[in-house]
């Protein structure tokens, strides 16, 4: 009941915009104007014809909303889509499989996905039904769940659009930096799709890439383990080519066609980033003289050695580490979204018999910690459950904060879900330490200076989407991509600070997040 | 205290009916607590580390081990046996860790002979107590440096290492002055203040609660410390928390002088969370006592985090928080 008032809150600010999608009344909206307003020149490297772009997005996006309804055909789909995705910097693999399934409804039923608004904006939308919350996939049917508002209603209320004033530019800046910067990663791999993928690439990975990109294996440690699982049978089919050697043709040219696949599916984390630099070092350190089959026994014994340390034992040991020290009895912990790790040690602690509190601080629109709400609760935990807006409220009385993290940076900094960042340093603001949970094999050896670079842009429809449960509402906002000038950014991730931090938790011990730099010196992963 | 040590063989303990005492069939009966306060008695500059290493290397002397094995286990109950006995044993858990440390990476040399062995090893644990003792004078030597003519420090407590940089300073002829707080209830400062006097050092005696007054005076801030924690965050001498914190008011700089012996990998949270059972905030105070609570001999200590630390004068140089952190994280991997 609590989650459901503070729930309700978060809905509220953001309803606080009028009906009309305004830009100027959303704080959503006044994030960021779309590229639109940029020249496509310096995007436009792969563009074909540099005009296209500019009618598709001119100040008529009524218009653009209408022919989407019928228009949807497939033929909008590769071609000329993808000039206009680089200049819009979109995720062109999303549109691609999109093209692909949307071709599949047609035939089967004939009607359009109803986020296909207008074919210069669809490609955003069409990473939206991807992007369902991990837990309603998991739970339910995938592609089932992804058309989940009537198309006549959406464009309907479209139709009269006021056209905004220019705004600021600046974060347009970033996010333009922030896109291409994606778009470059995955070069090669233009499009994400089974269909696009290079004939080399392994049905393990191309089922991985899926799970992947439909958030199925959402979690930074799962990702990791599934593609360490995926590569042992890769390893195990795999055969070298005549006139070539296991330890260079593996490594090389085979399995940059399987990582650029998954590159594709959704940019890559740091702890699979650090896993297929310990692969392909491991690979070539192989002894020439083994046979195919020998070596081939010899990686797949160690992908388990590396599985076993790195990432069960490792587990085990910082939830050892944490529930043996810092979760006692009476304590009243803070945590945010889900972490893996997270609930483990909370259930690790209750199960030893310890008596404390938890307080699930929780944010739209991805919900997570509503999934461990559940898991504690039946543990017999007692919980509360808040949004981040009731925040300073929550962490008062804490006594602790625990997070997990989606990677550490060399300084100590803390790249993690969006809104950890806020949560991190309200907690030091108000003298509750906070500690933070990770397997080294997620420390990174960048270090990211502010939370937009190498940001991953998550799909914006479902910050716009009220949704309740299972009830899925077009929020005021929803009328966004026909209102000029305007984008709605869904950060996945922000970068905590090292001082919000007070201590990191790994599998060698406890760590002030200074001494991450110590770690990597010591551990070449 | 059981979650600071997880000792495959601290379950040998509950057999033993009267704590500091060892006992075991290589070794037969060894008073280690009784040896620890002996050696503290007998020289008042001993440190707890130096002491609790010491002693265990006088427990190899009385040992009878006959395999390197056996001997571990020895000073593994020994230690385990001083740390439960001791009520304030962190510095001390440190003394004993170094001391295992030692032993342990000096098993591979000698499989052969294990009695020349183990009389090489008794001889190198004292050689390693003894160089730990004179880490207090290289120390002097090298925070020597830092005292500069004119210059104005505040102190806190009686640290025998910063003592012993601020005498040194006077034997060469430094002009400082000195600023001591009084250091209730045990009054330390006192102690500071004629050591100082004697030597012809300008000292003011403040009290404690004229910490923040008096901060503008100073330059800078020497104190010691009875532990350095994981993060580079100190335990030391009450009142030395409160002392930072209106040092970083001042952007005065704040130096502890120690050694590195008393590096301890334990990561306290807070205040609150630190290894030691003392009883300063009681709403129930016993019968009689009407003001503070009374301290033990060991005096209440507080826990300063590693942001107000400036720096650390150690026998290896001058080390900043970071690399404090870092030499503690890395004695997991040696």
């Amino acid at each position: 009941m609590a989650d459901k008032k503070t729930t309700l809150a978060v809905s509220a600010s953001l309803s606080t915009a009028p009906p009309n999608p305004q830009p100027t009344a959303s704080p959503a909206a006044t994030l960021a104007p779309t590229p639109v307003q940029r020249p496509p020149k310096e995007l436009k490297p792969k563009d074909s014809k540099p005009k296209d772009p500019k009618p598709a997005r001119g100040p008529k996006p009524a218009k653009d909303a209408k022919p989407a309804k019928d228009a949807k055909p497939a033929k909008d789909a590769k071609a000329t889509d993808s000039s206009k995705l680089t200049a819009k910097q979109l995720k062109e693999q999303k549109k691609a499989e999109k093209a692909a399934r949307r071709a599949d409804t047609k035939a089967a039923t004939g009607a359009p996905p109803p986020q296909q608004t207008g074919p210069q904006r669809s490609e955003k939308h069409a990473s939206s039904p991807a992007h369902v919350p991990a837990s309603a996939i998991v739970g339910g049917g995938i592609v089932k769940t992804i058309y989940p508002t009537n198309p006549a209603t959406v464009v309907a209320k479209e139709v009269e659009v006021v056209v905004a004033p220019a705004r600021d530019n600046g974060l347009v800046g970033l996010l333009r930096d922030l896109a291409v910067d994606q778009q470059d990663k995955k070069k090669a791999a233009a499009v994400f799709g089974i269909g696009n993928a290079h004939p080399d690439v392994h049905p393990a990975i191309l089922t991985l890439g899926m799970q992947i990109n439909q958030y199925v294996l959402a979690g930074s440690t799962a990702r990791c383990l599934g593609f360490l699982l995926a590569m042992k049978r890769v390893i195990h089919d795999y055969t070298t080519p005549p006139a070539s050697t296991l330890t260079r043709h593996l490594p090389g040219h085979y399995l940059s066609h399987q990582i650029a696949y998954l590159l594709a599916a959704r940019p890559m984390s740091t702890a699979m980033g650090n896993t297929i630099r310990w692969l392909k070092t491991t690979i070539s350190e192989l002894s020439p003289d083994l046979s195919d089959e020998a070596a081939k026994e010899e990686l797949t014994a160690k992908i388990d050695v590396f599985i076993r340390e790195k990432i069960a034992l490792a587990d085990d040991l910082i939830v050892n580490t944490t529930v043996a020290r810092y979760i006692k009895d009476d304590a009243v912990i803070v945590t945010y979204g889900k972490s893996q790790i997270v609930e483990r040690a909370l259930l690790e602690a209750r199960r030893r018999g310890r008596r404390f509190r938890v307080v699930v601080i929780d944010s739209r629109p991805l919900l997570e910690g509503a999934n461990l709400l559940a898991g504690l609760a039946q543990a017999d935990i007692s919980c509360e459950y808040a949004c981040l807006d009731a925040l300073e409220y929550c962490i008062g009385p804490a006594t602790t904060v625990l997070l997990g993290a989606h990677a550490i940076m060399a300084d100590g900094g803390v790249y993690s879900r969006a809104g950890t960042a806020a949560v991190a340093s309200c907690a030091r603001d108000m003298g509750v330490p906070v500690v933070v949970v990770c397997e080294s094999v997620k420390f990174s050896d960048k270090i990211n200076l502010d939370g937009i670079v190498f940001n991953e842009l998550g799909d914006p429809e479902l910050l716009v989407t009220m949704s309740d449960s299972n009830k899925r509402e077009r929020g005021p906002l929803s009328g966004w991509r026909d209102v000029e000038n305007t984008y709605v950014a869904s950060f996945r991730y922000d970068v905590t600070p090292s001082d919000c931090i007070k201590m990191i938790i790994c599998e060698h011990g406890y760590l002030a997040p200074k001494s991450v730099s110590s770690i990597l010196r010591t551990s070449a992963v | 205290m059981s979650d600071y040590h997880h000792s495959p063989v601290s379950y040998f303990l509950d057999t033993s009916p009267k704590p500091g005492i060892v006992y075991s069939k290589t070794m037969g009966e060894f008073d280690i607590r009784g040896h620890y306060s002996r050696l503290l008695d007998e020289d008042s500059t001993k440190s707890m580390p130096i002491a609790a290493m010491e002693s265990l290397a006088a427990l190899c002397d009385a040992s009878k081990a006959n395999t390197i094995h056996e001997l571990l286990s020895s000073i593994e109950i020994g230690s385990n046996a001083l740390i439960d006995s001791v009520p304030n044993s962190i510095s001390l858990t440190a003394g004993c860790a170094m001391f295992t440390k030692f032993i342990s990476s000096h098993t591979h040399d000698d499989p052969g002979d294990f009695e020349a062995f183990k009389k090489k090893l008794q001889e190198n644990g004292h050689l390693f107590a003894q160089s730990a003792r004179e880490a207090r004078f290289k120390i002097a030597e090298i925070g020597v440096k830092m005292v500069m003519d004119g210059i104005t420090i505040m102190v806190h407590g009686y640290s025998r290492c910063a003592v012993g940089i601020l005498t040194l300073a006077a034997k060469r002829g430094i002009k400082f002055k000195v600023i001591v707080t009084e250091t209730r209830p045990s009054c330390q400062g006192l102690k500071v203040a004629k050591e100082l006097r004697d030597l012809g050092v300008p000292v003011a005696v403040i009290d404690d609660n004229a910490v923040a007054y008096a901060m503008k005076k100073c330059k800078c801030i020497l104190i010691g410390a009875e532990s350095i924690f994981t993060d580079a965050s100190i335990i030391n001498i009450m009142g030395t928390h409160q002392m930072a914190l209106a040092a970083r008011k001042y952007s005065r700089k704040v130096y502890v002088a120690t050694e590195t012996h008393k590096f301890v990998d334990i990561f306290p949270l807070d205040q609150f969370d630190i290894p030691i059972e003392q009883d300063v905030i009681n709403f129930n105070p016993p019968e009689g006592v009407d003001g503070p609570m009374p301290q033990t001999e060991l005096g209440f200590v507080d826990y300063t985090e590693s942001e107000l630390i400036e720096g650390f004068i150690t026998e290896v140089g001058l080390l900043t928080p970071n690399q404090v952190a870092d030499r503690i994280v890395m004695m997991r991997f040696q």
